[in-house]
């Protein structure tokens, strides 16, 4: 029964693509319920293990297990939110047909229609992101925080046990990203969340766990991070905030500026 | 023109071929400006070049070897992209001419004075017989109940692969029918506008009908009228003034794509006034409404 109580369990998890390593020898466990931020450098495996725990990439070696099963069996239990700048926001689609998209999951293509409560699930989730009055918009035609709300509101549609939320707050401003960060609080009352980011801000004020990742994992737990791990992580010190203290800066970049 | 419309059976096949290639110019139009999908389209068009020249080595309709060459080049092409990350231009670039050598290859088998493939690159919608419109009925019909069938499933997969992925969808059978309706479109097209200026007739309606539509199926619809429009307009020029059928529509159709763009240039910025004003913040929105 130990195992139902983790959302998320990675053994010996390695990982890359042609010959370059991403991730090397990754074992890490996520508790359900938890709100984990992966931090790391750019470059050091952070989309990759997202990418990992999706379904999205087989690793080299090693065993993935998401709610005690592999990720392809589980992808019903997975809301995905990707970087809001990697989607073409061109496209001709209005809000309520983005987010209705997550009700697919799991059904016939073939002469698909949404139901009935696929319908009502998707209003639900449009009001909770307090995106329902532009619900026939197209997607273009929204602010970026609206547009990241939207993004949350369709890994919402699936009804995810899981949210893992691809740098979630890039691009917002601080009123903003306060939004997106208040809301992901409340949604881990009813979910694990897995977020990876830049924010120190984040870590320190949200954030109840964190996996600092460059290529191996260096630290997994409560975000107290040393400014030692700090420079072994990002190879400087980069300015962090201490968990607890929410306006101290650690050390300032130093040396070669 | 009217009174040599009811008199002449070659003006109503020309007319029936002209709404028929709307038809499909209009759905795979939109769905390869919305996809990026354009130049890979060029790419599979001219690949049915090898088809028609096979074709007549063989002495067979060359429709159907078309549709054959058209249709296996294109699931080849996606079965590369699959399977290596080589750039989709690097393919374009390599089956484009492919075809086209292979056509010239088989074209030179053939014994006898070599045909005249004009027809084949510049379209004549004018001699368009009963057996072209038969063909390019069924291939339409094929087109519309893919879309129709499948169409939250195309639209996810245009709109975002990747959640497509992650959320299990058949992503592979998406892109499949994408590619295999991109081939049909190339075989219902060839007699109307020829092997060489199909792009522009799946290019210019749906980027003029993006302009006053932001929802796909409306996109579909309007590219659909657009392009019977140019389709119609095109075939009483080639038949006023005797020219190829596919150079009257397509320089017809980008033609009016440019005054609107010119046109509409005045209007556009307003548009973006009202944009900027959208893109400010979630706070200005609210208080603009109020």
């Amino acid at each position: 029964m130990n195992e139902m109580k983790q959302a998320v369990c990675l053994q010996n998890v390695s990982a890359g693509y042609g010959s370059i390593t991403a991730l090397e020898n990754i074992n890490l466990t996520i508790k359900k319920g938890s709100f984990t931020g992966i931090i790391g450098p750019n470059g050091g495996g952070k989309t990759t293990l997202l990418k990992i725990m999706l379904g999205l990439l087989e690793p080299w070696s090693g065993q993935v297990e998401i709610f005690g099963q592999n990720p392809k069996y589980n992808r019903r239990l997975i809301g995905y939110v990707p970087q809001a700048a990697a989607i073409n926001r061109q496209f001709p689609i209005s809000v309520r047909q983005v987010v209705s998209l997550g009700r697919m999951a799991g059904k016939l293509p073939i002469f698909h229609r949404y139901s009935s409560v696929d319908r009502d699930r998707v209003k639900w989730c449009l009001n909770r992101l307090d995106v329902l009055d532009l619900a026939e918009r197209q997607i273009g035609q929204l602010s970026s925080g609206q547009w990241q709300r939207v993004l949350i509101a369709r890994a919402l549609a699936v009804e995810p046990a899981l949210l893992l939320l691809d740098e979630p707050i890039s691009g917002l401003d601080a009123s903003a990203s306060t939004r997106v960060y208040e809301l992901l609080q409340e949604l881990n009352q009813e979910m694990t969340i897995i977020m990876v980011t830049h924010d120190t801000l984040a870590i320190s004020a949200y954030v109840r766990d964190i996996a600092c990742i460059n290529h191996r994992l260096h630290y997994h737990g409560e975000p107290d991070i040393s400014p030692e791990l700090v420079i072994q992580l990002y190879g400087c010190p980069v300015e962090l905030i201490a968990h607890g203290v929410p306006h101290r800066v650690l050390e300032k970049h130093g040396g070669k500026s | 023109m009217i009174s040599a419309l009811l008199q002449y059976s070659f003006l109503q096949n020309a007319v029936m071929g002209a709404l028929l290639a709307s038809i499909a110019c209009g759905i795979i139009g939109a769905i390869i400006v919305e996809k990026k999908l354009v130049m890979m389209s060029g790419g599979i068009a001219h690949t049915a070049f090898g088809g028609i020249g096979l074709g007549y080595y063989l002495q067979v309709e060359p429709m159907y070897t078309a549709l054959g060459f058209s249709m296996f080049s294109a699931l080849s092409i996606a079965q590369i992209q699959r399977r290596s990350t080589v750039m989709p231009d690097v393919l374009i670039g390599m089956f484009w001419p492919l075809g086209m050598a292979l056509g010239i290859l088989f074209i030179s088998f053939t014994p006898g004075y070599p045909p005249s493939m004009s027809t084949y690159l510049f379209g004549d919608i004018l001699t368009v017989s009963v057996k072209d419109l038969l063909v390019m009925a069924i291939l339409d019909s094929l087109l519309l109940l893919i879309t129709i069938s499948f169409f939250h499933l195309l639209q996810a997969y245009l709109f975002d692969e990747e959640f497509s992925n992650a959320l299990g969808l058949p992503v592979v059978l998406a892109e499949s029918l994408t590619y295999a309706m991109i081939a049909l479109t190339v075989v219902v097209l060839i007699r109307v506008v020829g092997i060489i200026l199909i792009l522009a007739l799946l290019c210019v309606p749906p980027a003029l009908a993006r302009i006053f539509r932001a929802d796909l199926p409306g996109i579909m619809g309007l590219s659909v009228i657009l392009g019977a429009m140019f389709c119609l307009a095109g075939l009483a020029i080639s038949y006023h003034y005797n020219v190829a059928s596919g150079a009257a529509i397509v320089i017809l159709s980008v033609l009016v794509y440019t005054l609107v763009q010119l046109l509409s240039g005045s209007g556009r910025i307003l548009f973006h006034r009202k944009h900027l004003a959208v893109d400010s913040s979630d706070e200005s929105v609210h208080t603009m409404k109020k």
